[in-house]
């Protein structure tokens, strides 16, 4: 299979955690109940490294996203326990303005559907340009100076700069908003599905385009998706998340090649596999639990073919596959969806 | 296994209960809003009031009206409330509180035939135009323009003001001046809804045109309309009483509420009541339509809600 | 873009011509023959008819009509049956005060009711949101001329220190007589001010524009004033432009009240003195200022809304 050989590798160990996420527990607080979005995430991210974010819609990864940048509204959102470690501070504990300063300047976010991510009454140029003169204090036309430098920079003729976003198609509108998220070169860079509302082609370019700035500036990225395919491409490490929980993460080119849990290896599965003669698409059976009521043992139980009888009542713990490779689930030395 | 209960609900296997008709859904959802149930509740005492009054000068054939409300009384002109007045006495000695709620039929009744005429004759215009398009909707808009180009009160004060003064006059006036307004909202309603994907699917199925309007067109575009009408009858309310108060409207010694305030600032000094009670009324009454009306939008499309 | 002002000036004069055809129809209705009563009771049959020819009365309608529009356009609005005086000079001053009115309660229903929606917006369930939609609830629901009433009880009568009545002029004469008028014509207007910019706010505090503009590092000010703000307020201007109609109808029962010598006032003056051409000019003449005003607000919005503006310089090729 081309895609996994073409897969990034997880450099070396040597590299500066530049972000680790501890035990992050975020809940939200409505009418009809408590919703657990988030459960106990532990997380690592290094200087550089692309680290790809897998799962389906509702397994909790915006609400990650958004925890780090902490821009989860408060009621009815609430971080019930854990910490976010960036460069060894926690930012759950900094002040309103230390974040706000970290925001867009250390720490980007690009949002996933480009036709509402940006102004409608307010030009192009001008919101890449504020994203600049929030944190540097340069000049007016020195920001709008540098603004257009990043315009060019995310394949976009500068003249446009004084045009609104109704005015772009919606592959253009997502390079202005990442020329807003690039703009002051941030050292993390989260990207919640940046391509799933693009078709394909555009998809290709944008990723492109994107990869090509990562190495330009060293950017770690945290590149959000439900897409294995763009990880497999993009991302030298990876993390499996289900129901508010990881199940499975480490090097991409290790989880791909030997899956251990049962949902990756499901969702592995359900891809149809274009070199091959196949009759069925096999989904994984089922629907993730409700985040308002989650069951006390394995949250994948239910869809699981391999559960057995403690899978029901008792929770996994992560278990040490081998390298940076971790898997939860009783039966990570028993299960393996190896690729030869 | 579907089983129907009692109360013509629905529960199937699971045991969820599904509600059997649009009707009990809206109803259950309107159920659930404290406010447009107090709404309700207000228009409910107030068309009781409504009655009551009605039935009484029908069996006493107007007897207790005009020894109460009409008739004048000075030896307790201009009383303070109190116990035997709960509301105190008008200048002329009369209950206030009894011509108060005397007055209450003709807030209600042509606050709704107002609007009712409104929608009866913009209504079908409005329909017309968001149905057929083209040349007849654009000739249909620029004479509705016309007509809201002028401000409101003022067509209706120029209506009166020609044909003369009478409760007709009155009621001609609102509703010619109120149907521009409602031939948009028709017309929006209906063009909103002609274009569904579900009109075409309905046709697909082979479904004939009047069923389609009937099942379809119609229950989907008449909500909007509902909520409108129910908005509206709290407008007309007002503009009754401040036709009447400037005395373009129901006459005195009618104890319409807008027309007892007309005197109502002459002795403001001495007996503030008079000013204040018939306008809490009036206040209460459209509110009450308000709630309903917004109640009454939340139940019928939930979607807008969220 | 100048292409695209001119163009709508040019829409509005059928609708202009329209409106006042509609008005002019209506007191055709009116009872009363104009030349008796100019000439008296005592007239005879012909001399009434001599005058009516005269007068033009016996005109087919297209031709008075027309006579009408072009003497509006010379600036004669007839003249009055009850002082047989020139309708024009009687109104102009009347609508200058109409519009001082009207004018001073579109500012106080934007100055109070704006930031009132934004601030019930950013703290919505709050117990200022909470007293904010009670207050407009009843606001919106109050007749005019019954708050009036009521302010004039307060303010004039118990605590007196306001005028009751009248107008007066100068400084600050004009300015005191001025304040209970415009805060009870505004009273509608600014409770239903204050519920759009709230629902507008909340509109778009949800958006995901919002997400973007924070995750710059925005202050939550910045944010509101420089994002939230200037895509709320296209909605909250559609509703300032229909409410001024309901203000310009509204002044007249608000004239009534505190005796401000405004057209309303005229208005009903004329009719209880049943005199058709003051009427119908004072109806015409507060039209073309609604449909004008409306204009201007429309013409606004391709300002304040680019999306609209592109819209017209994309005709332009």
């Amino acid at each position: 299979m081309h895609w996994i050989q073409n897969s990034k590798s997880s450099g070396d160990n040597n590299l500066e955690k530049i972000l680790e996420i501890k035990n992050l527990t975020v809940h939200y607080e409505i009418e009809d109940g408590t919703v657990h979005a988030l459960n106990g995430i532990n997380l690592v991210l290094e200087e550089g490294v692309t680290l790809g974010l897998i799962g389906e819609t509702g397994a909790g990864k915006t609400t990650l996203a958004k925890a780090i940048m902490r821009i989860i509204p408060q009621p009815p959102g609430k971080v019930v326990s854990g910490e976010v470690l960036f460069n060894g501070t926690n930012l759950l504990k900094i002040n309103n303005a230390a974040m706000r300063k970290i925001r867009g300047e250390q720490i980007s976010m690009i949002f996933q559907d480009p036709m509402s991510s940006l102004n409608p009454v307010m030009k192009v140029g001008d919101q890449i340009a504020e994203a600049i003169k929030t944190h540097e204090h340069i000049s007016s036309v020195e920001a709008n100076q540098k603004a257009c430098e990043m315009i060019e920079l995310v394949g976009i003729n500068a003249e446009r700069m004084d045009e609104y976003p109704h005015q772009f198609s919606g592959g253009m509108k997502q390079r202005v908003v990442i020329a807003i998220a690039l703009a002051c070169s941030p050292k993390v860079l989260i990207a919640d599905e940046p391509t799933t509302a693009l078709d394909v082609t555009i998809q290709a370019q944008v990723l492109e385009m994107m990869q090509n700035i990562k190495k330009k500036f060293n950017t770690a990225t945290i590149l959000i998706t439900h897409d294995l395919g763009i990880v497999a491409q993009n991302c030298e490490k990876a993390a499996i998340i289900y129901a508010g929980e990881i199940v499975e993460c480490g090097g991409t080119r290790e989880i791909f090649k030997d899956m251990r849990h049962p949902y990756t290896i499901g969702l592995m599965n359900s891809i149809p596999k274009i070199h091959s003669d196949e009759k069925r698409l096999f989904p994984i059976k089922g629907l993730m639990p409700d985040p308002m009521s989650l069951p006390p043992g394995c949250r994948f139980y239910e869809r699981c073919k391999f559960a057995i009888e403690k899978c029901k009542n008792e929770a996994p713990e992560m278990v040490h596959v081998g390298g940076e490779h971790w898997a939860r689930c009783f039966l990570v030395k028993s299960i393996s969806n190896r690729v030869e | 296994m579907c089983v129907l209960n009692k109360n013509n609900t629905v529960e199937s296997e699971v045991g969820t209960v599904r509600d059997r008709t649009l009707f009990q859904q809206a109803w259950n959802q309107f159920k659930r809003n404290r406010r447009a149930m107090v709404g309700l509740w207000i228009i409910t005492a107030l068309i009781f009031i409504l009655i009551v009054t009605i039935v009484i000068d029908f069996l006493t054939d107007y007897s207790i009206y005009d020894s109460f409300v009409i008739k004048q009384n000075l030896r307790n002109k201009l009383a303070k409330p109190s116990l035997t007045h709960f509301l105190g006495c008008d200048e002329f000695g009369r209950d206030l509180l009894l011509r108060i709620l005397w007055g209450t039929k003709y807030s209600l009744l042509l606050g709704f035939s107002a609007v009712s005429l409104s929608f009866l004759i913009g209504g079908p215009f409005g329909m017309i135009a968001g149905f057929y398009g083209g040349r007849i909707d654009n000739v249909i808009m620029r004479v509705m323009d016309v007509f809201m180009a002028c401000p409101f009160i003022l067509l209706a004060m120029a209506i009166v003001a020609a044909l003369g003064i009478s409760t007709t006059n009155l009621l001609i006036a609102l509703g010619v001046s109120g149907m521009a307004s409602f031939s948009r909202v028709t017309r929006a309603s209906v063009m909103a809804v002609k274009d569904k994907e579900y009109i075409e699917a309905a046709r697909a199925v082979g479904a004939s045109d009047l069923r389609i309007i009937v099942q379809y067109i119609f229950p989907n575009a008449m909500a909007p309309i509902l909520v409108q009408i129910t908005l509206r009858i709290g407008t007309a309310i007002l503009l009754v009483a401040g036709l009447s108060y400037i005395g373009l409207g129901i006459q005195p010694p009618a104890p319409e509420w807008g027309a007892i305030l007309t005197s109502a600032k002459m002795y403001m000094r001495d007996a503030w009541h008079i000013s204040a009670f018939p306008g809490l009324f009036l206040v209460t009454t459209v509110v009450a339509f308000n709630l309903f009306g917004d109640g009454l939008r939340d139940a019928l499309d939930p979607k807008l809600k969220k | 873009m100048i292409q695209y002002i001119v163009k709508r000036f040019i829409l509005v004069i059928p609708v202009l011509l329209g409106a006042t055809l509609l008005v002019f129809t209506i007191m055709e209705f009116a009872p009363g023959d104009p030349a008796r009563i100019m000439l008296g009771n005592d007239a005879t049959l012909e001399d009434i008819q001599i005058l009516r020819e005269e007068m033009g009365l016996n005109d087919p309608f297209v031709t008075r009509y027309t006579r009408f529009i072009t003497n509006l356009l010379k600036g004669d609005l007839g003249m009055s049956y009850r002082n047989n005086l020139e309708i024009s000079s009687q109104i102009l001053q009347r609508l200058m005060n109409t519009m001082i009115l009207a004018g001073a309660a579109v500012l106080i229903a934007v100055i109070i009711g704006i930031p009132v929606g934004i601030i019930s917006a950013i703290k919505q369930y709050s117990v200022f949101d909470n007293f904010v939609m009670m207050t407009t609830l009843f606001l919106a629901a109050s007749p005019v001329f019954w708050l009036g009433l009521m302010l004039v009880l307060l303010f004039a009568l118990k605590l007196g220190v306001l005028p009751a009545a009248g107008m007066k002029s100068g400084f600050p004469g004009l300015l005191l007589s001025l304040i209970l008028p415009a805060l009870t014509l505004s009273s509608n207007t600014m409770a239903i001010i204050a519920r759009t910019t709230r629902a507008s706010m909340l509109e778009v505090v949800r958006q995901d524009y919002i997400d973007t503009a924070r995750a710059k590092g925005l202050k939550e000010s910045t944010l509101t004033v420089k994002h939230m703000l200037p895509n709320a307020l296209i909605p909250i201007l559609t509703v300032i432009g229909i409410s001024f109609g309901g203000l310009l109808g509204g002044s007249v029962v608000t004239e009534s009240i505190f005796a401000w010598p405004g057209v309303g006032r005229f208005i009903v003056d004329s009719i209880s003195f049943k005199d058709t051409p003051s009427i119908l000019a004072s109806v015409v003449m507060l039209s073309i200022l609604s449909t004008f005003i409306n204009l201007f607000v429309d013409l606004l919005y391709a300002f304040v809304d680019p999306r609209i503006k592109s819209q017209y310089q994309l005709l332009k090729r």
